[in-house]
C-alpha cells in the first residue's frame, strides 16, 4: 500500500507490476493461453527444425522413389510424399519458411505503412490526402488479388511472393495508424507537449507513435496468421514457393495430384496452416482483450 | 446532406479510385519481364510475326499513350485482346464473370443463413458447452485455408461418398438468361437442371463461405448478447412473449446492423478466396481465368480481371452502405 501512495518513486517496480497484472488478465482466458502455447510450439518448430525433424535431409530436393507415397508409419509418422520424403520433416521446415515469411512481410508493411499513416494523420494537408487516396487504391481490391497481379510481373518464387504480399499489405497499416493518430493528436498530453515547445517531429514520433504501438503490435499478431495463409495460397496456385521447397501450400498442391488414394500427402500440411493461423489469432485476440484495443479480426485481410 | 447526395458522392469517389487502380495494374503488368507476345506465339514464330502482333496491340507506343488508349477502350467495353484465349477479353469476362458472381453470392447467402441462427444459439446459451464449441469452430473457420477445406470436401463427398461431382459447373441449362445457372434453371422451371447445378455448386460455395460464416456467427453472438441485456428485451420477456418471437422479431434486427457493416468487406475476401477455391474445383469463373492469364502473362486479361474484381467489390460495398441506412435509420449520411 505504501507503493501506491508514492507511485512515481519506483517506476521499474510499477511497470513490472503492470506487466504482472496484464499477464494475470491474459491467463483468465484459456483460449488466449492456448494461442500462446501454439505460437510457442510453432516458433520452436521453426527454430529447431533441423534438430526436431526425423529426416532433416528431406526438406529439399532429396529423392527416394523406393519409399514414395508410403502411408503413415512409425518411421514416417505422417507418411511420405511422391518423392519418398518424410512429410513430418518437411512440415517442420515449412514452419521455418512460413514464420520467416510472415515476419519479413509484416516488417515491410509496418516500415512502409506506419510512417505514411503518421504523416497523413498528423500533418494532413495535401500530402496526407494524397497518401490516403493512394491507400484507397491499394485497398480497392482484396489483398490476394493484388498480390497475384504483382506475382505475375515477377518470376514466381518465395522471395517474390513475399514482395507481392507486402505490396498488398502496407495500406492496412497506413489506415490503422491514420485513424489512431487522428484520435491521439486531440489528447491533452499532445497539447501539453506542444505547449512545452516540442516540435512536430518530436510530437509525432515521441508522443503519438508510442501510444499507437500496442494497437499496431496486436494487428501484427493477428496478421501473422493471415499473411501465412495468403502466402500458402499463392504457393498453392504455383505463384509462390516452387517445388521442392517445403512450403505448406506447395506441399498441398503437390500432394493433391495423388488424391484420393494417397490422402496424407495433401491433408497433413493443411493442419499446419490451420494451427498456425489459429494460434496467432487466439494470441492476438487475447492481447487485444488485455490491452483493451479496438480492432476487429475481420479488418485483417485473409 | 440528403441520402441521394450521399450515394452520388460515393459513386463519384469510386471513379478516382478505379482510375488509380487501373493505372496501378497497368503499370505492374507492363513492367512484367519476359515477352508475353513471344510466349503467346510460341517458339516457332518469326521476329516479323512477333513485331507485327506487337504493333497490332499498340505495344510499340510509349506507356502513357498505351494507357490512354486502353482506358478509352474500357469505356467502350473493349478490354483488348487476350493472348491466352485468342479473343476479346470482354468476351472472356462475359463468359466467366457470371460463374464467379453465382459462386460468391451463394457463398454469402449460405454464410448469412447459417451464421445468424448459429450465432443466436451461441448467444442464448452463452458460456454453455455449446457456446465454447461454437467459438472454437468459429475461430477455426476463420483460420481454415479455404483451398485445403475444398480438397477435404472433395475427398469426403466426391471420392468417398460419391454424392457430389468433383469438379466443374455442370452443363449449362438449356435456356441462358443471366448466365447464373441456378437462377436460369429456376426461371425456366427446369428442375432437373437446377438440381444438377446445385450439386456442382454445393461444395465450392460451402468451402468459400466458411470464413464469412464464422465471422457472422461471432458478430451475431456478441451483439445478440448485448441486445438480450437491454431493457426492452427484459420488458418483452416479462410480458410473457415467447423467446423465439423476441429474438427473431425484435432483437435480431438490431443485432444484425453490426453484421451488415462487415458484409461488404467480407465480400472482398470471398472474391479473393475465389481465386483459390475456383482453382480446386476447376470452377470456370473469373478467378480461375485470372490465374490462367497470370500464368500465361496475358496482361490484358490480368488487368481486366483485377479491374472487374475492384469494381464488383466497390459496388457491393456501396450497396451495403445503402442497405445499412435503410435498416438503421439512425445512420446519418455524410457526417464527418
Amino acid at each position: 500500500m505504501i507503493a501506491e501512495s508514492r507511485p512515481v518513486a519506483e517506476p521499474k517496480v510499477a511497470r513490472a507490476r503492470e506487466w504482472g497484472k496484464m499477464w494475470f488478465r491474459f491467463r483468465q482466458s484459456s483460449l488466449s493461453v492456448a494461442g500462446l502455447g501454439i505460437v510457442v510450439v510453432i516458433a520452436v518448430c521453426a527454430a529447431f527444425a533441423p534438430v526436431l525433424a526425423p529426416h532433416p535431409q528431406h526438406a529439399g530436393s532429396f529423392v527416394d522413389f523406393e519409399n514414395s507415397l508410403r502411408p503413415p508409419s512409425p518411421k514416417n509418422p505422417l507418411g511420405t510424399d511422391d518423392a519418398g520424403r518424410d512429410i513430418l520433416s518437411r512440415m517442420l521446415f515449412g514452419a521455418r519458411i512460413s514464420v520467416t515469411l510472415g515476419i519479413i512481410v509484416l516488417a515491410i508493411a509496418v516500415a512502409v505503412g506506419v510512417p505514411l499513416g503518421l504523416i497523413a494523420g498528423y500533418w494532413g494537408g495535401r500530402l496526407g490526402d494524397a497518401i490516403m487516396r493512394v491507400t484507397d487504391v491499394f485497398l480497392a481490391v482484396p489483398p490476394i488479388a493484388l498480390a497475384l497481379a504483382v506475382t505475375a510481373a515477377l518470376r514466381p518464387n518465395l522471395t517474390n511472393a513475399m514482395i507481392a504480399i507486402a505490396f498488398a499489405w502496407w495500406p492496412w497499416y497506413t489506415r490503422l495508424v491514420y485513424g489512431q493518430v487522428l484520435s491521439i493528436k486531440e489528447e491533452q498530453f499532445v497539447e501539453a507537449s506542444r505547449g512545452l515547445g516540442a516540435g512536430p517531429l518530436r510530437i509525432a514520433f515521441r508522443e503519438i507513435l508510442p501510444n499507437a504501438w500496442s494497437t499496431i503490435l496486436i494487428k501484427v499478431t493477428l496478421d501473422m496468421g493471415f499473411v501465412i495463409l495468403t502466402a500458402s495460397g499463392l504457393s498453392f496456385l504455383g505463384l509462390g514457393a516452387q517445388p521442392p521447397t517445403a512450403e505448406w501450400g506447395t506441399m498441398i498442391a503437390e500432394g493433391r495430384m495423388y488424391l484420393p488414394g494417397y490422402w496424407w500427402a495433401a491433408t497433413f500440411p493443411g493442419f499446419a496452416i490451420l494451427l498456425t493461423v489459429l494460434g496467432f489469432n487466439l494470441l492476438g485476440d487475447g492481447l487485444r482483450d488485455v490491452f483493451d484495443v479496438q480492432i476487429e479480426q475481420w479488418q485483417a485481410g485473409s | 446532406m440528403g441520402f441521394r447526395t450521399y450515394v452520388l458522392r460515393r459513386i463519384l469517389h469510386m471513379i478516382p479510385v478505379m482510375v488509380g487502380l487501373s493505372i496501378l495494374i497497368f503499370v505492374i503488368s507492363r513492367v512484367m519481364p519476359g515477352d508475353p507476345v513471344r510466349l503467346a506465339l510460341g517458339p516457332e514464330a518469326t521476329i516479323e510475326q512477333v513485331e507485327q502482333l506487337r504493333r497490332q496491340m499498340g505495344l510499340d507506343k510509349p506507356l502513357h499513350v498505351q494507357y490512354l488508349a486502353y482506358l478509352s477502350g474500357v469505356f467502350r467495353g473493349d478490354f483488348g485482346y487476350s493472348l491466352l484465349t485468342r479473343r476479346a477479353v470482354a468476351k472472356d469476362l462475359k463468359d466467366f464473370f457470371p460463374a464467379t458472381l453465382e459462386l460468391t453470392t451463394l457463398a454469402m447467402v449460405l454464410a448469412i443463413l447459417l451464421g445468424i441462427p448459429l450465432g443466436v444459439r451461441a448467444a442464448v446459451r452463452k458460456d454453455a458447452l455449446e457456446d465454447h464449441v461454437n467459438r472454437v469452430v468459429a475461430l477455426a473457420g476463420v483460420a481454415l485455408p479455404r483451398f485445403w477445406l475444398a480438397i477435404l470436401l472433395q475427398i469426403a463427398f466426391a471420392y468417398h461418398l460419391g454424392l457430389l461431382p468433383t469438379i466443374g459447373r455442370g452443363p449449362a441449362p438449356a435456356t441462358q438468361i443471366t448466365g447464373l445457372y441456378l437462377l436460369d434453371s429456376l426461371l425456366t422451371l427446369d428442375l432437373s437442371a437446377f438440381i444438377v447445378s446445385l450439386k456442382h455448386i454445393a461444395m465450392p460455395a460451402f468451402a468459400l463461405s466458411v470464413g464469412t460464416l464464422a465471422q457472422i456467427m461471432r458478430l451475431i453472438r456478441a451483439s445478440m448478447i448485448e441486445e438480450l441485456r437491454r431493457d426492452h428485451a427484459l420488458a418483452a420477456r416479462s410480458y410473457g412473449l415467447p423467446s423465439n418471437l423476441i429474438i427473431y422479431r425484435y432483437l435480431l434486427k438490431n443485432a444484425f446492423t453490426s453484421t451488415l457493416t462487415i458484409i461488404g468487406l467480407s465480400y472482398g475476401f470471398l472474391l479473393g478466396n475465389a481465386f483459390l477455391v475456383e482453382r480446386v474445383f476447376a470452377w470456370p469463373g473469373l478467378a480461375f481465368y485470372g490465374v490462367d492469364t497470370l500464368l500465361a502473362k496475358d496482361f490484358n486479361g490480368v488487368i481486366a480481371v483485377t479491374l472487374v474484381v475492384g469494381v464488383a467489390y466497390a459496388v457491393i460495398n456501396l450497396f451495403v452502405d445503402i442497405l445499412y441506412g435503410y435498416i438503421d435509420p439512425r445512420v446519418r449520411y455524410g457526417e464527418g
